[in-house]
């Protein structure tokens, strides 16, 4: 992907170094004195994450006491978290399912729960900001930013404020604001009752040392965030800290520095790539964010952060792998609430960082960064903490990926509610009327399907085009890169005419194959999903379209599917002589379903015909 | 002379874990010690290696935990590893009934694990002083503040692996109002010392005055040329075959290179030596506990307060330092009144060191020689030859990989061949 965004590659390199710098330093991070810390980070310049120590004394006799909830069994805060049933909890074998029928989230959500249940509380009902059990300090500011919830919010702040597993699937950049609010108001709300729990309780300890509340995890950092590029951290950032209601930002001038850009994609482009392309595009950054009672301070070291905002492919670096000298995950040890953002956007990124990631969340740390032991939630001490973290995934749509990262890795108690929405199908917008076949393969596994699709296309779908009158302008979409260079090995051995345009074709090279094509000069173009992602080309000169595999995004299927529309307004072709095939396994039905809508998907997959068309 | 643990005063519950360990009357120390004990008394206790020390503490211990449960009840600061963690066995074998959580805090394992299972608020820990006083020091939220019972296990052993200094700064860190049990298996003027500081008014217990065997343990000498000591070392196993067998070694190297030499001639070996990590150490000794190995080759490490019920014979291939040493040695067969044999192989040039144990351990008394066939001996020496040769050539290759491992550390004692 690098390739991909030659432009901001300055910007990446010196974002690479200061981060080799910061993980050069990995070790020392813990333990050197504060001051020479800060002082040695200054004279580096510009590095995400870096740490400046100095703890300073948070004023305890602030504290409202009467804000605190303790003993509250109402406060989901309470009975997810300090629970006394959670010392019997173990990993869940069984998960229930029952359905929910909501009415922005997804008329055929589904919510899993432990079975056998394990009682942890009712999840609250909710009816406006006044019926969540916030901190006082922030329902202001919340409102100031978001002055009612609407009916999306009002419908997740349940399960979000329940510290339920979330998997919202039908994310758009009209309703990204809104759930980015409520969640940023979850987590501050999560952030503060810990925070001051734990200054409560060291108050109450100075007056009494007999006692051992129990109220923290290994490490400091509680919240999790991960998006895709700075410029979805800029706007998170800035969601945080209007949320916060706190005016004094330290470091929030190298943070816009490093982190804004004032650059728009070409006005051209769809509204979504507007939103995912605007400003700063890289993603290689992780910073962490702390909170004190007057200020919020961007850039804290990892161990003394409450927030940890990253690229999924900047914390990896900061993970590192097996076997690696310098390696830092502790700081993950005591995450309660991960929010991934723009998953969609993430998975077109690298899927394996994420994952990479997951695996490395709650873990026991290997060194004890100075906690207290005595005031360890006892299921840290068991291990238990990956039952206990709430997990929220936000998408614009599911992938079997996301699937399996909520069954695998989000083992949540408190249960895991599973958006899925009814599809009317992006194929019934297009808005031309343009013939689309859609051929299935035969039913094989999993493992298998790949091989099977390949042999589908040389054996019948490519050799139908070449038999055909013309081949001019066969557009091949095609999702995987694997897939991807199987099918250019194959065409080069067989000297077919073609241009190939993937995510790693140079800017010049795809000019030229663009050019070509829409000559026909070259007669086929392999088109792969990641550089439409990227880049959202209009094609021209397109008459055939073959979806080697679908397309994940259902706005990719009309905007490929639109460029033969273009071709017959521009060249005055009949749309009748114009065609898309699609090649379709009963795999694929998340897909097919979005593209198709929820009603054929059905009968696609499972009817008794290979062979659909539609107009 | 009470017969059972019920007469002594220990509870049903407790009792009835004895019966199942097969514990069926109290040894003399338990019998002598386990009634003060429970009167509330400090204890000073001596008495030898395998004569149910663990238990004389244990017991009293757990009988406080049962009538007045409290986490971090009581503390047992034992001089090895091993040690350790037989204790800890001991301990949650005769309190599993009850639920007695034990943990087990010694140097060469992950910390932070043991930071987690301390702060799960363990009844009892066994521990090593060294790597408790790290945790009382730098693991924040543990401290013994609430320590009930204090336990110095093999205190000479103790004093003499250099753990005054952490003991000292233990003893500073945890109440004064306490019971303390004291057990050695020889009194000295350093232990006497030790009492002072730590006991209060300490009931005096012994078992027997001078360090000695126990009467079930037959023991020999064999003098052999040192040119011949591992043939006739082959020869006895050859006859002992099926036996399970300990042999003592006093240097690392040796305790290297002869399990080499008799894997070599298909012996089921196993060493156990302080080149060893502290896991593959455990491991041995666990292969041998099982019976999967039917002959351990130990150096100093292994000699003290292992207890391992099966050994049927010791064998001394060198001569151990001292009495005490050799008391200790000898001390793993022959337990809990089961017989046992001890051989100790003297060459030319121990004939001093041998003969002045023999009379600090026996008085007059002149150990029988072990009957051995010389012509048999000899015949082994050819094959043995060969054997010899081929673990030396192992030996070499171990020396060189250590050599050129960045973080290896020369060894003050037993590797010669480096200096």
């Amino acid at each position: 992907m690098k390739k991909v965004r030659s432009e901001d590659d300055g910007q990446e390199n010196q974002a690479y170094k200061a981060l080799l710098t910061l993980l050069d330093d990995g070790e020392t991070l813990v333990h050197k004195l504060p001051k020479q810390r800060a002082v040695e980070i200054q004279s580096k310049g510009n590095i995400e994450g870096a740490s400046d120590n100095e703890e300073e004394e948070e004023s305890d006799d602030e504290i409202q006491v009467e804000d605190d909830n303790e003993g509250d069994c109402k406060d989901p805060f309470e009975w997810h978290f300090a629970s006394a049933d959670l010392e019997n909890v173990d990993t869940p074998t069984k998960w229930k399912s029952v359905k929910r029928q909501l009415v922005e989230l997804g008329s055929r959500s589904v919510l899993q729960l432990p079975d056998p249940a394990i009682d942890l509380g009712q999840v609250p009902k909710v009816s406006g900001i006044g019926s969540l059990k916030l901190k006082y300090r922030i329902i202001k500011p919340f409102e100031q930013v978001n002055p009612e919830l609407s009916s999306l919010q009002t419908e997740l702040a349940g399960p979000l404020f329940g510290y339920q597993d979330i998997f919202v699937s039908n994310r758009t950049w009209e309703n990204a604001q809104q759930i980015q609010n409520l969640y940023v108001l979850h987590a501050m709300n999560h952030i503060l009752k810990t925070r001051d729990r734990i200054l409560k309780n060291n108050n109450r300890l100075s007056a009494d040392t007999n006692l051992e509340p129990k109220d923290q995890g290994y490490t400091r950092p509680k919240v999790l965030f991960l998006v895709p590029t700075r410029n979805s951290a800029v706007k998170l950032v800035e969601t945080i800290i209007a949320v916060s209601g706190l005016s004094q930002i330290e470091s929030k001038k190298r943070f816009m520095g490093a982190f804004n850009e004032k650059t728009e994609p070409a006005g051209n482009k769809p509204e979504d790539f507007q939103q995912l392309f605007a400003g700063n595009t890289n993603d290689l950054f992780c910073l962490g964010i702390k909170f004190t009672r007057q200020a919020v301070k961007l850039y804290s070291s990892f161990y003394s952060s409450d927030i940890i905002v990253a690229s999924p492919l900047g914390l990896r670096m900061i993970i590192g792998n097996e076997g690696d000298k310098k390696r830092e995950f502790d700081f993950l040890s005591s995450i309660e609430l991960m929010v991934v953002d723009q998953l969609d956007a993430i998975q077109m990124q690298s899927w394996e960082n994420l994952t990479h990631i997951f695996r490395h969340a709650n873990l026991m740390p290997k060194e004890s960064h100075g906690c207290d032991f005595s005031r360890i939630r006892p299921w840290y001490l068991d291990q238990k903490a990956k039952l206990l973290r709430q997990t929220v995934l936000v998408s614009a749509y599911t992938t079997p990926e996301m699937s399996n990262l909520m069954s695998k890795q989000c083992l949540n108690i408190g249960g895991k509610l599973r958006c899925r929405l009814e599809y009317h199908g992006s194929m019934a917008t297009i808005g031309a009327r343009i013939r689309q076949v859609y051929h299935r393969l035969p039913p094989v596994s999993f493992d298998r399907e790949a091989n099977e699709r390949f042999d589908y296309f040389t054996n019948v779908l490519l050799p139908g085009l070449l038999r055909g009158a013309s081949h001019d302008g066969t557009l091949v979409f095609i999702p995987s890169y694997l897939d991807f260079v199987r099918v250019r090995n194959y065409m080069e051995k067989h000297n077919h005419s073609f241009v190939v345009l993937s995510e790693y074709t140079s800017q010049s090279q795809v000019s030229r194959g663009r050019t070509y094509f829409a000559d026909g000069r070259s007669k086929i173009m392999l088109y792969s999903q990641r550089l439409h992602h990227f880049r959202r080309y209009n094609i021209k000169g397109c008459k055939n379209i073959v979806f080697y595999g679908l397309p994940d995004n259902p706005k990719f299927y009309q905007e490929i599917v639109r460029f033969l529309a273009r071709t017959s307004i521009e060249k005055g072709i009949d749309p009748d002589l114009l065609r898309v095939q699609v090649a379709y396994s009963k795999w694929d039905s998340l897909k097919l379903e979005r593209i198709v809508g929820s009603n054929r998907v059905g009968p696609l997959v499972e009817g008794l015909n290979d062979m659909y068309e539609f107009f | 002379m009470p017969k059972s643990f019920k007469e002594l005063g220990v509870i049903d519950i407790l009792a009835d874990a004895c019966e199942t360990l097969k514990f069926k009357t109290p040894s003399p120390i338990q019998e002598q010690s386990i009634p003060y004990a429970l009167e509330g008394r400090d204890i000073m206790g001596f008495a030898a290696t395998g004569s149910g020390k663990t238990a004389a503490f244990a017991l009293p211990v757990l009988q406080a935990l049962y009538e007045n449960p409290q986490p971090l009840f009581c503390c047992v600061l034992s001089p090895t590893r091993e040690l350790a963690h037989q204790t800890a066995q001991q301990f949650q074998a005769l309190g599993s009934t009850m639920g007695v959580k034990t943990t087990v805090i010694i140097g060469g394992e992950d910390q932070m694990q043991q930071a987690v299972a301390l702060s799960k608020k363990p009844h009892i820990i066994v521990a090593t002083p060294g790597r408790l006083l790290d945790h009382l020091e730098k693991t924040k939220g543990f401290n013994l503040r609430y320590l009930k019972y204090l336990v110095l296990d093999e205190a000479d052993r103790l004093l003499d692996m250099d753990f005054k200094e952490p003991i000292n700064k233990i003893l500073a860190v945890i109440p004064k109002d306490r019971h303390t049990y004291l057990f050695s298996a020889t009194p000295s003027k350093e232990i006497e010392q030790l009492q002072r500081a730590s006991l209060r008014n300490p009931v005096r217990v012994q078992v027997s005055n001078r360090i000695t065997t126990v009467d079930t343990l037959l023991e020999y000498y064999l003098f052999t040329p040192l040119k011949h000591k591992d043939a006739t070392l082959v020869y006895i196993l050859n006859e002992l075959a099926g036996k399970s067998i300990i042999v003592f070694v006093n240097t690392k190297d040796e305790g290297t290179r002869i399990p080499l030499m008799l894997e070599t001639l298909k012996f089921s070996v196993v060493p156990i030596n302080g080149n060893m990590s502290q896991s593959a150490r455990l491991g041995a000794l666990n292969k041998f506990r099982a019976g999967n190995k039917s002959i351990l080759v130990a150096t100093n490490v292994a000699a003290r307060g292992l207890d391992i019920p099966q050994v049927d014979v010791v064998i001394n291939y060198s001569v151990p330092d001292n009495a005490a040493e050799y008391v200790h040695r000898v001390g793993r067969t022959a337990r809990a009144g089961r017989s046992g044999k001890a051989i100790t192989m003297c060459a030319q040039y121990d004939v001093v060191r041998y003969t002045n144990i023999e009379k600090e351990v026996h008085g007059d008394k002149k150990l029988p020689e072990y009957p051995i066939d010389k012509e048999g001996v000899m015949l082994l020496m050819g094959s043995i030859d060969e054997a010899q040769r081929q673990a030396k050539i192992s030996m070499a290759r171990l020396h060189e990989k250590m050599g050129k491992r960045p973080g290896f550390k020369k060894r003050k004692r037993g590797d010669d061949e480096d200096e």
